[in-house]
């Protein structure tokens, strides 16, 4: 033969065809469809826990990789201030003054279009909250309830005079409908309310009993009232008191996730706020719809102040972080907060899970090696999570008389974050949030990259490479947005928020 | 259905299927002898290069170009050593036969 030229027989030749054509074949079978009937209604999660990753490990119940000493966890009172309880009025009024001044100077991040838009995604959650998303009472149903019964669209005189849709509107619930009150097996109820969060704007929903140690992840108080239980048909708060039903055994978390593009816009700036707010907003939308939702099925839900953080560990969302938030394996710290509902809808019990997440921490730190205001514990510090919390004589931010009781809580090893810190430095900087944290943890990226999963499946299997994970995912400069971000942001839109070709929607 | 991914994996498939055919067919029209470390040298090689593709091209759609860039420098040249070790190995004792 030739050496210069190879002959192939026209069979050999099209036997490489074919082969080839099965490679296409085996790409297009790689793609994540449904292979089988079994595969689909798996998928359709009536289990107690969520469908997650093959590599996160369930726990037993209350068995979280954070421990908690449910001896010493007491129900918090609700009094939160991470800022002006520890400053004097002086200081206070110095350091409020550079908030203000920023916004004269309209620098990349802080543009009219940053302070608008930031301003802008807060709105939505302060309009829901207007009409009682967040009390526990009936209120939603006495503002939006249907004043027209049923036949809808009928006249007193038995003439129909517009289409049904005009007046059928509103909460209608069983007793005014006539249809019977939903009723399903607990695995049923999971499903059903996991569907109905998820056209509300939610992702995974997990779910606990409401028993003596659970209710102690709910604050004591709402607005200056004891939160109370009684055996009443509905909520209510008068004034003296907020009444949730004793027949509210059952609580659903549900994570509310922030949009990766934005959390990475170059924080701190008004710019990396709109991540946050945007979500805070959609917690508002998803609570109220679930809130007319569960009451026109039949069913009593209410969303008391609780420590939402602490819900999403124990339930098995997520795993507790160093910098203070959860973790979830599906984006990370990437999520604004799980929105708790107590309700008399039964469910089954969520476990906790391990997926090697919060051990990761120990060896990783980079969200407290990027922390301008040193308000995350970094690892030569405090490598390994701790019962205690934040020292009261703690320097950074230069607080006047600190009070960490009011930000942290005993109970629970984790690592201790400074918030009077964090907020401190919002302020001192004009910006109403920061956000380098979350910009940059190793578990919070797009996900894109094969490189991720490996990581992930890795470290739930060992944390040998942890360290390693750590350096590597700084030199391959994973994090925030490129620096070009900055000019680019609000001018090339299908760059950095593209709409989703069938959806039409970049949530 | 037409995405960047399966495009992009749809002709890198067809050009494995047409390249492994050829290989196994040249190593047999010329009696070369492959032993199993050097095949598993060339496996491995070629999964990593696969791995260097996949996530070079997507690290820019996550806005780290800087990661891209490493995946070549890395994984990519790691790759191109072990299937280059792979094709020389056997090509060299051939050779000396």
């Amino acid at each position: 033969m030739s050496k210069f030229h190879s002959t192939i027989s026209r069979r050999d030749f099209m036997k490489a065809i074919g082969v080839g054509a099965a490679g296409v074949g085996a790409a297009t079978a790689a793609t994540p469809v449904f292979r089988d009937i079994d595969e689909l209604a798996s998928a359709s999660s009536v289990a107690p826990n969520e469908k997650r990753p093959w590599f996160v490990k369930e726990r037993d119940y209350l068995d979280t990789t954070c421990e908690i000493d449910w001896n010493v966890l007491k129900r918090w009172d609700g009094v939160w201030d991470d800022w002006a309880a520890h400053l004097s009025q002086e200081e206070m009024n110095i350091r409020a003054k550079l908030y203000t001044d920023r916004e004269l100077k309209h620098e990349p991040g802080f543009t009219q279009m940053d302070y608008a838009m930031s301003r802008a995604s807060w709105m939505a959650l302060s309009a829901y909250s207007k009409y009682g998303t967040d009390n526990i009472d009936d209120s939603i149903y006495e503002v939006f309830k249907n004043d027209f019964p049923p036949p809808y669209g009928y006249l007193p005189n038995g003439n129909a005079f517009v289409p049904p849709i005009f007046v059928s509107q509103g909460i209608l619930p069983p007793e005014v409908t006539g249809v019977p009150r939903w009723q399903g097996t607990p695995e049923e109820n999971a499903a059903i309310y996991r569907t109905a969060t998820r056209i509300s704007g939610g992702a995974q929903t997990h779910f606990l009993p409401l028993d003596d140690r659970t209710v102690k992840l709910l604050t004591t108080n709402k607005g200056g009232k004891p939160v109370v239980f009684e055996d009443v048909p509905l909520p209510y708060t008068n004034e003296d008191k907020c009444v949730i039903p004793t027949k509210c055994k059952y609580v659903a978390v549900t994570l509310i996730t922030q949009n990766k593009a934005m959390a990475k816009n170059q924080g701190p700036d008004m710019a990396a706020n709109q991540a946050s707010y945007k979500a805070y907003s959609q917690t508002g939308k998803t609570t109220f719809m679930m809130r007319c939702f569960m009451r026109g099925l039949g069913y009593t839900i209410v969303y008391p102040p609780q420590l939402n953080v602490a819900w999403a560990v124990v339930s098995g969302i997520a795993e507790q972080s160093r910098m203070k938030s959860g973790m979830a394996p599906e984006c990370g710290t990437l999520y604004r907060k799980c929105l708790v509902g107590v309700t008399d809808m039964p469910f089954p019990t969520s476990m906790p899970i391990d997926a090697g997440m919060m051990k990761f921490c120990f060896d990783c730190g980079k969200c407290a090696d990027l922390c301008p205001s040193e308000a995350i514990m970094n690892k030569e510090e405090q490598r390994e999570p701790t019962w205690e919390i934040t020292p009261a004589d703690a320097t950074a931010g230069n607080p006047t008389h600190l009070k960490p009781e009011l930000f942290n809580i005993h109970g629970r090893k984790a690592w201790p974050l400074n918030q009077f810190a964090c907020m401190n430095y919002w302020v001192e900087h004009g910006t109403d949030g920061c956000g380098i944290c979350q910009g940059t943890c190793v578990f919070n990226n797009f996900n894109l990259s094969s490189v991720h999963g490996l990581v992930a499946s890795v470290v739930s299997k060992t944390s040998l490479l942890n360290g390693f994970f750590y350096e590597a995912d700084k030199l391959w400069g994973y994090g925030n947005l490129d620096e070009e971000s900055r000019d680019e942001f609000w001018f090339k839109p299908d760059k950095y928020l593209p709409t989703d070709k069938y959806l039409g929607t970049n949530y | 259905m037409w995405t960047t991914d399966i495009v992009i994996w749809s002709l890198i498939s067809f050009a494995l299927g047409i390249g492994i055919t050829l290989l196994i067919q040249l190593i047999r029209r010329n009696n070369i002898v492959v032993r199993w470390y050097e095949w598993l040298i060339g496996v491995i090689g070629l999964l990593l290069l696969l791995f260097t593709i996949q996530n070079f091209y997507t690290a820019f759609g996550e806005f780290s170009s800087k990661a891209g860039w490493i995946f070549l420098a890395t994984t990519g040249v790691a790759s191109f050593i072990l299937l280059a070790l792979a094709f020389q190995l056997p090509n060299i004792r051939h050779r000396a036969q």
